[in-house]
């Protein structure tokens, strides 16, 4: 009997191969740099929240949903502002806010349930090179940890009376934020420390070409879902520019 | 199969040095444990089988190791992944897949193994470690036990001829460790040489071939298996081991009731989405002094329990007090510490000094109170010391003084002795005691019998989200202890 094990209901949402997962990040993070259309943004804040819904990420739609929601009402508020100034300045934080967190948010969407050996495998029948493969592996298997480090660190700043509330963030935010950061960083060494180690000990280095406990094969359905969604964030670039030109 | 000659080992950022002069020789199929007290050298020995030294952790090497006859001088650590299966003590940080069949086969798709061969490996490893059920899950649900298992069967799958453990059961509960026996036991029966470093010894009583006594980066003793087994308790606390035979550990009835009531639990509950450790009607009460003993399986909610206690989580419903007034989050958050299992989440600034008065408004008063708590603590000596550069155990002293700045009532601990030798335990112990003696009321949570024996007066058993008991701690309530630190998974 071999050991064909069955595909869990999920897998079928997970399934997207993880080379079309980063196209698709790339994708994202460049579009929305191009255009400075506030419509053009809007139209791929609801694409990526439908990418997070295709794959019944309720939590993650419904987190990135409040984030975006609460940068545009942000941008809207800013709008009001009588002095010209401050007005650019703040127009100008949000701006690159609105459009550096999209990186963020798909770095998300890619790390969540991702196979990490299916996408060094991926990686590999790419012909990328073994350092850049090893760095990327490490980076998503460290990402789905981090909001729990995380957490602990609150957890802490609250009982020593520097708690990462809104006061505190208002009234000293260079320290607040060192404070948040620091053990995140100590950890983050550490683990990746002991990470490398054990994979070393197993032969992640080796010269030897590594095979796969999964066949990795682009699919035509991979080629086609990742199609519909570059099309998506096109189209609403292109009927942007059309609206625009016309409406002048 | 391994053989050490005359080796010594500095690391390169450090003064001392780690390993002198070790002659070892271990046979094929020999089962041997290395122990000693914290930095003693034994992780150093398990790194040389493995090559993480010195190719890894870089320093000075002398002498000569030799692993299934060759020469290892000029081999590197990848030359060894056939050959030498390493285990380590936390399984969060050793695990390179996110989901437990990927992490499996990983060891033995880097080899490059064929599709067939895999599948067979994989296979075996399955069958013969009984973890079918694990398959297909998210490395992230698992209980620290069934991750210990999936580590061991990474490695298993590849058939090396040696496995290295490091304090594999540092982070397991009493219940995973006897399973974790288990399986060391029936790999033993398979002709594997194994190496282990270990605190806690109990578990290796009967399996034990040779035990290798290290200190100060030198072989002090070698034990027999059978001259270890029949070793007692003072002998071996003598020689800085944990007790071997734990039936016969017995509480320290240190009892130092005033009777006052310090904090009352009355119905809390606390439950999150619909499954995810709910807690259910948890009524009890602790005195000045009391030091309660959390136990209960992993995952039961004791974690849950202690941040309530300390108002970092919301009870849903129940009253929670103080000296007799109910309290809020925000006073709990201000009156209580709660000591994780690893410190460094929580030392945010550049020095020992510094930490203390973070969150404090520095006066005279308080640097007195401080320095008076670095003494007591052992940590005048590091006062500009970056907290990060700090020993496991000076980090959680650290915390404990932090604690005692805040004019806390109630501290928490949450298994403040995962990994610690018998010196550095019983410290931990007499610690707690004397912050008990200063009128604090103490929490923790443990599966270490030995320390709830030695340490806690009382005893609080979770079980289904429920206090399934709770009762003082006497020679009468030992064997109830023990009976629930060890009663079989399957019960549960």
């Amino acid at each position: 009997m071999g050991i064909e094990i069955e595909t869990k209901q999920e897998d079928i949402y997970t399934a997207l191969d993880p080379r079309m997962k980063l196209i698709l990040l790339i994708l994202f993070t460049t579009a929305t740099y191009i255009s400075r259309s506030t419509w053009v943004l809007l139209w791929d804040y609801l694409l990526i929240i439908g990418l997070y819904l295709v794959r019944h990420l309720w939590k993650g739609a419904w987190k990135t949903g409040i984030l975006f929601g609460s940068f545009l009402v942000l941008e809207l508020l800013i709008g009001y502002i009588p002095h010209e100034g401050t007005k650019a300045a703040l127009g100008l934080i949000i701006f690159f806010l609105e459009r550096t967190s999209i990186f963020f948010v798909m770095g998300n969407w890619m790390a969540t349930k991702l196979r990490i050996s299916d996408f060094v495998a991926a990686l590999q029948n790419m012909h990328f090179p073994k350092g850049v493969i090893i760095t990327l592996a490490v980076v998503f298997r460290y990402l789905p940890t981090v909001s729990d480090e995380f957490r602990s660190i609150k957890n802490t700043m609250k009982l020593r009376g520097i708690g990462l509330n809104f006061k505190n963030i208002i009234l000293h935010p260079i320290q607040t934020g060192e404070y948040a950061i620091v053990p995140l960083i100590i950890r983050s060494m550490k683990i990746a420390d002991e990470l490398a180690a054990s994979a070393m000990t197993r032969g992640l280095d080796l010269e030897t070409k590594r095979t796969s406990y999964r066949k990795i094969r682009l699919r035509v359905k991979d080629f086609m879902a990742a199609g519909i969604v570059i099309i998506a964030v096109a189209g609403g670039f292109v009927v942007d520019t059309i609206l625009r030109k016309g409406g002048v | 199969m391994i053989r050490m000659e005359d080796v010594s080992f500095r690391y390169s950022n450090s003064k001392g040095d780690a390993l002198k002069h070790i002659n070892l020789h271990i046979h094929q199929g020999e089962f041997v444990v290395l122990l000693g007290s914290s930095g003693c050298g034994k992780t150093t020995i398990t790194r040389l089988i493995n090559r993480l030294v010195p190719e890894f952790f870089e320093g000075e090497l002398e002498g000569n190791v030799y692993i299934d006859g060759r020469d290892t001088s000029d081999m590197d650590i990848q030359d060894l992944t056939g050959i030498v299966g390493s285990v380590f003590q936390d399984p969060r940080s050793q695990f390179f897949a996110t989901d437990t069949t990927a992490e499996i086969a990983f060891s033995c798709e880097n080899v490059g193994l064929s599709r067939e061969e895999l599948c067979r490996r994989m296979e075996m490893a399955v069958n013969d470690l009984q973890i079918r059920r694990l398959l297909e899950r998210s490395i992230f649900e698992l209980s620290s036990g069934e991750k210990q298992s999936i580590a061991i069967a990474s490695v298993y799958a590849l058939s090396p001829k040696i496995l290295v453990l490091d304090e594999p059961s540092a982070n397991l509960d009493s219940a995973a460790t006897q399973h974790l026996m288990e399986i060391l036991d029936s790999l033993k029966k398979q002709g594997y040489t194994i190496v282990i470093s270990e605190h806690r010894v109990h578990y290796l009583r009967d399996i034990a071939d040779r035990v290798i006594l290290i200190e100060n980066g030198k072989i002090k003793k070698e034990i027999s298996g059978k001259d270890f087994r029949n070793l007692s308790n003072e002998e071996a606390n003598a020689m800085g081991l944990r007790s071997i035979n734990l039936l016969s550990v017995l509480p320290q009835g240190s009892c130092c009731h005033t009777g006052e009531k310090q904090i009352e639990l009355k119905d809390i509950s606390y439950y999150y989405g619909k499954s995810n450790g709910p807690l259910r009607n948890i009524t009890f009460s602790a005195g000045k002094g009391d030091i309660v003993g959390i136990i209960g399986s992993n995952g039961v909610g004791k974690s849950t329990l202690l941040e309530i206690i300390c108002g970092l989580k919301k009870e849903i419903s129940g009253s929670f007090l103080m000296s007799g007034k109910p309290v809020n989050q925000k006073i709990r958050n201000r009156d209580t510490f709660f000591v994780m299992q690893d410190s460094d989440y929580q030392l945010f600034t550049e020095s020992v000094e510094k930490e203390l008065y973070l969150g404090n408004i520095e006066n005279d008063f308080l640097r007195e109170k401080g320095m008076s708590l670095l003494n007591r603590m052992g940590l005048s000596d590091y006062l500009q010391r970056h907290p990060a550069s700090l020993s496991g155990g000076q980090k959680q002293r650290l915390c404990i003084a932090v604690a005692c700045m805040k004019n806390t009532d109630m501290i928490c601990f949450d298994e403040p002795t995962s990994g610690l030798d018998y010196t550095s335990m019983k410290n931990v112990s007499s610690l707690l005691y004397e912050l008990s003696q200063d009128g604090k009321t103490l929490f923790v949570t443990s599966h270490d019998y030995e320390f709830l024996m030695s340490t806690c007066t009382h005893i609080c058993y979770l079980h289904a989200g429920k206090v399934e008991d709770y009762f003082e701690v006497s020679r009468k309530t030992a064997p109830k202890i023990y009976q629930i630190l060890f009663q079989k998974e399957e019960k549960r």
